[in-house]
């Protein structure tokens, strides 16, 4: 099911090759590196993962429909109250394999989802970045749990794949705590309370 | 000066005050960065890497340097200990102030941060939150309460009917939107009065679920813009079946109203990020201080290092400089490191050196003009014939030459060291000299000048003796100085003077009368003797004859004495001196035939230049002495040895003549070369005067001594080849010079 670990690195390595990004990079490995070293403090409470995912082909049209697992500790689940934003970042890729070269990449889409507390209204409000459609929710389980299912998304047509080829698709789920200022980010790269990403969840496809 | 010249000398300079300068600026960035992140998140990995590069950088120089700094310490390198103390203090008082500030800032930092988070602010919002929340509370129970006396209204109403009714119920009341939903939240009918703009609000699932429970719903919302709305929802009465319709309600919030709201959700966010960022904050800002203060403190003792290095490098040239002229190098020159007390002090040491520099070079020529008035000395001492021995208040030898070792028969050089009494030698010169000298210095006398008499095996020897004491500078006993001379030869050759002298005036003052004197004494006898009787005649014959008889003995000895006096006539030749001893000795053996005369000839003697007439005279007198000394002698026999020898740097001939006879008289044997000496009744003493003569005529030398086991021993040295003619004072004629055919 899962891809070839050398293309994976190979993927994450051209993804991190932009401006600055390769200090980062380094700063990334040296956070993680040290993180590894000793238990992350971050505010989720167990293993941040896809849980599933799979395409459905719906009028033509291939929608994601995927389930996080989103730990949320207890003072994760207070910040929101007290109007902390979450925000959840989706990145899906679907590739067709190729035996010898790199698999070549025919879609690639990110998803952005916003949580944040309304004190005025006493609401949560579940914002998707991306369309500008929002959900009130009134309690944080609930909204939690809307963030943590995507159902129905659009992401690719049909025409755009062949039929005898093989397709691997991706997906990768980030979690943001809080609007932590990327200087802090930076500077503080060691204490990992805002920042988390799963590992790539990847299945064939065959269309 | 050339560009590369300019980059060696200033390059390194720039390039580290430009890294310098581009680290400060990177510092300030990155404090700024942490209070404006959006300004510099593109740079901020640079200013990281740089400030940590800065970091390293200086680390790596300020561990170079301390290392170093130990490794000197350890060494013993002279100022380290020095430059240790002074970095030290310098240290200290660089680093104190730093961590006093250091920890004043954390605590201004903590409690400034805290005083963000005043639960006066928090509660503040808090209230804001509720007011806001009451004051919107009244309106949306109103509009619920609307929602539900238009849902009672709409209830009787079937799906198609609804359509116009709802239409104008809105336009009645204040509501943004009427929808009616059925089953599966399927719209039955809508009304909106932005018709074009948006879709009917949809029916969320926790709307449904309550409104099936028989609850209204109503809830605040805020629309894509930003706005707020008011959402009610109630169910229509009347159907019961399973396809229950609900009425789905928005109102709209006063514009001012709602921009208080969001005014007010905006300051509750930001403060619970504010909230959120607190204890980061601190860190960062904690951290950057930190980063910033360990810096300086590194920077700090770097600079202490580097101040002490250039405080005590002048000392460490000094010090250096110093060793330099303690081991002999005067050509230390220091660098000049400032105008001050230090390039005083520098410029000082200089001068002290250059002036001992130049002391030195006086010094060494001194010495050098000493040493080599010293070889001269040496060499005039080494040549002089005069014996020269100095000697130390301890009677220790300090120096002497070859002259006094050969005077004194003993190695005085090699003595030199040892005490001057203590030398252990057999020469009975030697130990006369010393007892001679002892008694004299024993007697406080220094500077005192003695002909001294000493008897040696070979006879009597003259010492000219002259002691001298030595200056001492230093105050102390002074040492003294003999210079003595051989003057036996010389007293010698002043006698020999007197002697042919007396023989001369002898042979012309009594030879003459002697002729008239036989003649008369003859003519007496040949006139008076006929005319006389017989017994006078007899009486007159035998005073004649005792007159011309010693007329005749006093000619021999006035002749003898011309003889001795005679000028040398010297008629050199090249023969074979063992030829002429064999010739000699056998003429003795038929008239002494009780006489054993051994010959000890060496084979290989080469001939020797001299004249052949006076050497068989020189062989004739010695047998006819030893003979005559053998006459009563049991086992009488005489030796005649020649072999060749070393006189001083001389190759000479040695004729040995011995005898086992009674010896020469203890008594005489300093003056047996003597004229008229001799232990022989009938001997006229001229004998070995002639011998010796002729021996000195001939460049020679003549010893004699008696041999411990008895008899007389006389030793001639005759030198070989043409050094005898040179040595003997003069040249022969020509065609003087003659081999001699044997």
């Amino acid at each position: 099911m899962n891809a070839a670990p050398w293309k994976r690195r190979w993927r994450r390595s051209a993804a991190a090759a932009r401006p600055g990004a390769a200090l980062l990079f380094a700063v990334a490995v040296l956070s993680g590196s040290l993180c590894a070293g000793s238990a992350c403090a971050d505010g989720l409470e167990g293993r941040f993962e896809i849980r599933s995912a799979d395409l459905e082909l719906k009028d033509g049209v291939y929608h994601l429909n995927a389930r996080i697992d989103l730990p949320v500790g207890e003072a994760v689940r207070r910040g929101l109250a007290e109007g902390v934003p979450l925000g959840l970042e989706l990145d899906l890729d679907i590739e067709r394999v190729r035996q010898l070269l790199p698999n070549s990449r025919v879609a690639e889409l990110t998803q952005r989802y916003h949580l944040q507390y309304n004190a005025v209204s006493a609401r949560y409000i579940l914002r998707n970045d991306n369309s500008g459609q929002q959900e009130s929710l009134g309690t944080v389980d609930a909204a939690l749990e809307q963030l943590s299912e995507i159902h129905g998304l659009p992401v690719l047509d049909k025409s755009l794949m062949t039929a005898d080829r093989r397709y691997e698709a991706s997906v990768r789920a980030k979690v943001d705590y809080g609007t932590v200022p990327f200087s802090l980010r930076v500077l503080m790269f060691w204490v990992n309370e805002w920042h988390r990403e799963s590992d790539w969840y990847t299945w064939t496809l065959q269309p | 000066m050339d560009i590369a010249a300019l980059t060696r000398k200033y390059g390194s300079t720039v390039l580290g005050t430009i890294g310098v300068a581009l680290w400060l600026v990177a510092l300030y960035l990155l404090g700024y960065a942490a209070q404006n992140s959006a300004a510099f998140d593109r740079w901020l990995p640079w200013i990281l890497l740089i400030n940590i590069s800065g970091l390293l950088t200086l680390f790596v120089l300020l561990a170079t340097k301390l290392i170093r700094l130990v490794r000197d310490y350890r060494r013993h390198v002279p100022g380290s200990r020095l430059k240790g103390r002074t970095v030290a203090i310098f240290s200290a008082l660089a680093v104190a102030p730093i961590l006093v500030v250091y920890y004043f800032s954390l605590q201004f930092l903590n409690r400034g941060i805290d005083s963000w988070f005043e639960i006066e602010v928090s509660q503040g919002l808090k209230d804001t939150r509720e007011l806001s929340h009451a004051a919107l509370e009244v309106r949306v129970r109103e509009f619920l309460q609307h929602t539900q006396v238009v849902a009672h209204e709409l209830s009787p109403l079937t799906d198609f009917e609804l359509i116009g009714t709802l239409d104008r119920e809105r336009r009645e009341s204040t509501a943004l939107e009427f929808t009616v939903v059925g089953a599966q939240t399927r719209i039955i009918a809508t009304s909106s009065d932005r018709p074009m703009d948006a879709l009917p609000a949809p029916a969320t699932d926790e709307m449904m679920l309550q409104v099936r429970r028989g609850r209204p719903y109503v809830s605040l919302d805020t629309d894509s813009v930003g706005g707020y709305v008011i959402r009610a929802a109630s169910p229509l009465e009347g159907n019961g079946g399973s396809a229950a319709r609900i009425l789905i309600a928005l109102y709209p919030v006063p514009q001012q109203l709602s921009q208080l709201a969001d005014t007010v959700q905006r300051s509750y966010t930001q403060y619970a990020n504010l909230v959120q960022l607190r204890q980061p904050l601190k860190s960062t800002f904690v951290l950057i201080l930190s980063f910033v203060v360990l810096m300086s403190l590194i920077a700090a003792v770097y600079g202490a290092i580097f101040a002490a290095q250039r405080l005590v490098q002048p000392v460490q040239d000094l010090i250096a400089g110093t060793r330099a002229v303690a081991k002999g190098n005067y050509d230390t020159k220091l660098p000049l490191p400032s105008r001050d007390e230090l390039g005083f002090l520098v410029t000082s040491f200089n001068d002290m050196t250059k002036r001992l520099g130049r002391a030195r070079e006086e010094t060494r020529r001194s010495q050098q003009a000493v040493e080599a008035e010293r070889a001269g000395l040496a060499v005039i001492l080494a040549r002089l014939s005069t014996g020269v021995v100095s000697l130390e208040p301890d009677l220790t030898v300090r120096t002497a030459n070859q002259a006094a070792s050969a005077i004194l028969g003993v190695d005085l050089e090699a003595a030199v060291g040892t005490r001057f009494d203590e030398s252990i030698s057999d020469s009975t010169l030697f130990t006369q000299f010393i007892a001679t000298v002892k008694q004299r210095l024993g007697a406080d006398q220094s500077d005192w000048r003695e002909q001294i008499e000493l008897l040696s095996d070979t006879g009597k020897r003259v010492l000219m003796c002259a002691c001298t004491a030595l200056p001492n500078d230093l105050g102390g006993a002074p040492g003294v100085v003999l210079v003595f001379d051989d003057i036996t030869t010389l007293l010698q050759a002043q006698r020999d003077a007197a002697w042919g002298e007396v023989a001369r005036r002898l042979a012309h003052e009594i030879k003459n009368p002697l002729t008239p004197i036989q003649l008369s004494a003859e003519r007496i006898q040949r006139k008076f003797s006929g005319s006389m009787n017989p017994e006078d005649a007899q009486v007159l014959e035998r005073a004649t004859h005792t007159i011309v008889a010693q007329v005749e003995a006093m000619k021999q000895m006035v002749n003898a004495f011309s003889e001795y006096a005679r000028a040398p006539d010297m008629h050199f030749s090249r023969f074979d001196l063992n030829q002429l001893i064999t010739e000699v000795v056998d003429l003795y053996r038929v008239q002494a035939s009780g006489v054993e005369l051994k010959l000890l000839l060496e084979p290989n003697l080469p001939n020797v230049s001299a004249d052949r007439i006076r050497i068989r005279q020189i062989l004739n007198n010695l047998v006819t002495n030893s003979l005559e000394a053998l006459e009563g002698k049991a086992e009488p026999f005489v030796e005649i040895e020649t072999h060749v020898a070393e006189d001083g740097l001389k190759q000479v001939v040695a004729i040995v003549v011995t005898d086992n006879g009674p010896g020469f008289h203890r008594d005489l044997i300093g003056t047996i070369f003597d004229p008229y000496v001799t232990s022989k009744p009938k001997g006229t003493g001229l004998g070995l005067a002639i011998v010796k003569k002729i021996v000195e005529e001939h460049g020679g030398r003549i010893e004699a001594d008696n041999q411990r086991m008895g008899g007389a021993r006389v030793r001639i040295l005759l030198p070989l080849g043409e050094a005898a003619r040179s040595l003997s004072g003069r040249e022969p004629r020509k065609g003087e010079h003659r081999r001699e055919r044997v």
